[in-house]
């Protein structure tokens, strides 16, 4: 038997070793490439490294920082529509019996499984006609109909998995629809909160077409940014952005596993 | 607290069909009845979780307030016991400091003394059920509503909850709409007992009144009342006509009533003053219990339940046996 959990042990280990590497080894040739300008096969490391790449990211033509703070702030007001948004739906959803449940749910999900293409055509209407806004807000409210699908999916389950008798529970014990949320639904569902919104941030720092479509190109986010490059075959320049978008994606799931750690301190 | 002509529907059926009852202050209402009979949807539409379509439920003084415990603990999974406990007073705003206090005494009250700090996987069933008790309790109820509390429990943790709660409930006073399934628990608290069959309640009184004088066959079918048959069939087995005596459509008489005699005594038996009536069959089970024995026998279709004391008394499976039947101790009741 303890032979039998020794092995199991030791072949998680080994896939989980094996996931690792397939992680990440990509990183490494990218972080090579970041450095080189040129890198032909069959040579096993570049001939000449140089950091022009990184130089011309952060230079005033690069806009490594302004992308990126661009992108974060479209990642946050995305990430607060989520909330706003997805969390009431999401209940009434999981726990409400009404007519017409299931066509709400389908809209709600559907940039899920309707080719990208339509929802475009869609947004590049909306953008038309939300040209007062913001470019800030209208790119939001483009990352907000790519994510709330992905937000909602999350935490759905979690909903319906807490039911209403706890919240009944909470009724009979004086507290209103507001404490019943703070006090009860919100800290049970603050794990999978956590893992919708670091979803819908990493989603919203990621898209390209709705961010181009819904500011019509003037609002400069990292894969904006990226697209020409990438299209242009600079691979030196493609993997020094790309590292440096790898950046914010990293900073997001380590302040996720802390945020986990700080709330499950409790063991219940 | 008054409740006049309350009806409670979901989606199109009615479930609570005119519903009367008046609870007096300090009374314990045990509320009992089959499965599916509405008495959990009674309860959540007094306490106001499902909407009352019509009636009234009204307090002699004032606003009374209500308090319910259901028939899982439902505690919230990330507070602790004392959290538990003191969730009550924190939603109305009790500052920390006091709310812990008026808690921490709680748990006293409650035998929890010690638990505070763990969480409420971290306890058992029981200890779950004190701290659902004790979270509604805190509140000081008027109106304790319990819809089976217990009945998840075993046996000697359900006796002693009850117990406990019977006594802390008749030192505080409130009263309680108590909803249960278990015969034993109904009669040990219930100053008066109601019976509700398909949404309206079809007789209330106190406990030895149910039994005494029950209304209709259902009651005395949902009470599991035994030896119950209908005057027709008594009146082969006292070999007389009933009508003239006080009878009425139907009778049952207890187990503890019936006696097993000697087949050669029957003449003699007979000349007794009142009806007797005799049954042969054959003895199908013996079932133990903590008052003795219940003996099962097959007379025709019939099934006669005959209590006894004494093993050296009962006979063997498959014995032939009389059964003598005292007229005078068979309660009549309507259809």
């Amino acid at each position: 038997m303890v032979r039998k959990i020794l092995l199991l042990r030791k072949t998680n280990n080994f896939f989980m070793i094996l996931l690792s590497l397939f992680l990440f080894l990509p990183f490494i040739p990218l972080a090579i490439w970041s450095f080189t300008k040129q890198w032909p096969w069959p040579l096993l490391m570049p001939e000449k490294m140089s950091g022009e790449s990184w130089h011309y990211l952060f230079s005033d033509s690069g806009m490594a920082i302004s992308g990126l703070n661009n992108s974060v702030i479209v990642a946050v007001l995305t990430l607060i529509g989520n909330l706003i948004l997805g969390i009431p739906a999401t209940k009434v959803l999981a726990q409400y019996e009404f007519k017409g449940k299931k066509i709400v749910f389908i809209i709600l999900l559907s940039p899920l499984f309707i080719p990208y293409t339509v929802s475009i055509m869609g947004m590049h209407d909306l953008a038309l006609r939300l040209e007062f806004l913001n470019p800030y807000i209208s790119v939001a409210l483009g990352h907000l109909i790519v994510t709330l699908p992905y937000f909602i999916a999350t935490i759905w389950f979690q909903f319906r998995l807490m039911g209403q008798k706890i919240q009944e529970a909470a009724s009979m014990l004086g507290a209103n629809a507001w404490k019943i949320f703070w006090l009860i639904e919100f800290p049970l569902l603050r794990p999978s909160i956590l893992l919708g919104s670091l979803l819908v941030m990493i989603i919203s720092l990621s898209q390209y077409l709705p961010t181009w479509i819904m500011s019509g190109g003037t609002l400069l986010t990292l894969p904006v940014i990226i697209f020409p490059y990438a299209s242009s075959g600079s691979s030196s320049l493609v993997s020094a952005y790309s590292l440096w978008f790898f950046l914010p994606v990293l900073l997001l799931l380590m302040i996720y596993l802390l945020l986990i750690k700080f709330t499950a301190r409790r063991k219940y | 607290m008054h409740l006049k002509q309350i009806h409670i529907h979901y989606q199109e059926a009615n479930i609570i069909t005119g519903f009367e009852l008046h609870i007096q202050p300090g009374e314990i209402f045990v509320l009992m009845g089959p499965s599916g009979s509405g008495k959990t949807t009674l309860l959540k539409g007094i306490a106001g979780l499902v909407p009352i379509a019509s009636g009234e439920l009204c307090w002699e003084n004032g606003i009374g307030t209500v308090g319910m415990v259901f028939q899982e603990p439902r505690l919230f999974p990330h507070l602790t016991v004392l959290e538990n406990i003191a969730f009550a007073l924190r939603v109305k705003g009790v500052p920390r400091k006091e709310r812990t206090e008026q808690a921490s005494q709680f748990l006293k009250i409650m035998q929890l003394d010690g638990l505070e700090d763990r969480y409420p996987h971290q306890i058992s069933g029981g200890q779950q059920q004190r701290v659902s008790l004790g979270r509604t309790l805190i509140q000081k109820p008027d109106l304790l509503l319990l819809d089976e509390p217990f009945a998840s429990l075993d046996t000697p943790l359900r006796l002693e909850l009850i117990d406990w709660l019977y006594h802390f409930q008749r030192e505080n006073r409130f009263s309680i709409i108590w909803v249960t399934h278990f015969l034993d628990e109904a009669f040990s608290v219930a100053d008066r007992i109601g019976i509700m069959i398909a949404g309206s309640l079809q007789q209330t009184g106190r406990p030895a009144e149910l039994y005494q004088k029950p209304f209709s066959e259902k009651i005395a079918a949902f009470l599991s009342l035994p030896n119950r048959f209908t005057r027709e069939q008594w009146q082969k087995y006292f070999q007389c006509d009933l009508t003239s005596l006080p009878t009425k459509e139907r009778g049952w008489i207890p187990a503890n009533s019936l006696k097993f005699i000697d087949k050669r005594l029957i003449l003699e038996t007979r000349k007794e003053e009142n009806p007797i009536g005799f049954i042969s069959g054959i003895v199908t089970k013996i079932i133990p219990g903590n008052g003795g024995f219940s003996v099962i026998v097959k007379s025709g279709d019939c099934l006669l339940e005959i209590n006894s004391m004494e093993w050296n008394t009962i006979p063997g499976l498959n014995k032939e046996v009389t059964i003598k039947i005292p007229f005078e101790r068979i309660i009549w009741y309507h259809q």
